[in-house]
């Protein structure tokens, strides 16, 4: 192994190292955010609540975003296919004028 | 044979459309963490909510104007349905929804000032605090809807409405509206 290589090596085994002792620091920083009023079940569970909530809306709304419009090329899809075929024309997008 | 390149394709979401979506995402997201913080700070509050010294918030009276709210949304939906058809026959729902919309800002403004007097500020309480915040932040979208239902108003009155600006401002205040009953159900039930 050339010199350079230990070196580099080294470099990787300290940063993994530097990287790995960050995920002690929450066990001493005791890092619980429920303990200023975690001091009743009707608290625990808002803050479970609110957790889950904050955590489920961000995905359900690009979700249902993406779905919305991922129905909307489908429709687009379907409207030229009948186009083509000499049906009838293009409708209208959703809220336009 | 029918040459379809001639007729334009529909757009699979207006940018208006989509760009008042993007910012109504952002403020159901604002709307709730304002919310969490809230459920967190009641739930874990000593003794009664509201705090003692703290007057009750006006569920009945704020239920009618709820009401109000609703119904302008209800006017808005109209408004739209009649403006495809011929877009004249729009005017009076929209104003409709616009006089509702502001007969909802005002009530709570009078609902506010009679809270001040009995003592409940932003600095009163926690429960001050939030009602304000909460409350005063749903205000200001609605009076920022209400400004846009106008310039739509305007526009349609004018003939000179830009192409589905009126779809815009119809998913800002449905946004207004829809936000409402939950804000209502949390923080005055």
């Amino acid at each position: 192994m050339s010199r350079h290589c230990a070196e580099s090596w080294l470099r990787s085994v300290a940063v993994a190292l530097l990287a790995g002792s960050l995920t002690l620091l929450p066990r001493a920083s005791i890092a619980c955010a429920v303990c200023f009023t975690g001091k009743n079940d009707e608290s625990r569970v808002a803050f479970i609540l609110t957790t889950a909530l904050l955590t489920l809306l961000p995905p359900l709304l690009i979700g249902g975003a993406f779905w919305r419009l991922r129905r909307r090329f489908a429709e687009l899809d379907r409207e030229t296919e009948r186009l083509r075929a000499g049906d009838r024309p293009l409708t209208e997008a959703p809220g336009e004028s | 044979m029918r040459v379809i390149e001639e007729r334009r394709p529909a757009p699979v979401l207006p940018s208006q459309v989509l760009g008042m979506l993007i910012f109504v995402l952002a403020e159901i997201m604002f709307f709730a963490g304002l919310i969490s913080a809230y459920m967190i700070v009641k739930a874990g509050s000593v003794g009664s909510w509201p705090p003692p010294g703290q007057p009750r918030l006006p569920a009945e009276e704020t239920a009618f104007n709820t009401a109000a709210l609703l119904l302008s949304g209800a006017a808005l939906w109209w408004a739209r349905r009649a403006y495809r058809v011929a877009p004249a026959r729009a005017v009076r729902p929209l104003l409709a929804a616009i006089g509702l919309g502001a007969f909802f800002v005002i009530f709570q403004g009078v609902e506010w000032v009679s809270l001040l007097r009995q003592g409940l500020t932003v600095t009163s309480s926690a429960h001050g605090s939030f009602f304000y915040l909460i409350v005063g932040a749903h205000a200001l979208h609605a009076i920022a809807a209400l400004v846009i239902l106008a310039v739509v108003w305007a526009g349609i009155a004018q003939g000179k409405l830009v192409r589905n600006q009126f779809a815009g401002a119809q998913v800002f205040w449905y946004f207004v509206v829809g936000m409402w009953p939950i804000i209502y159900y949390k923080v005055y039930l």
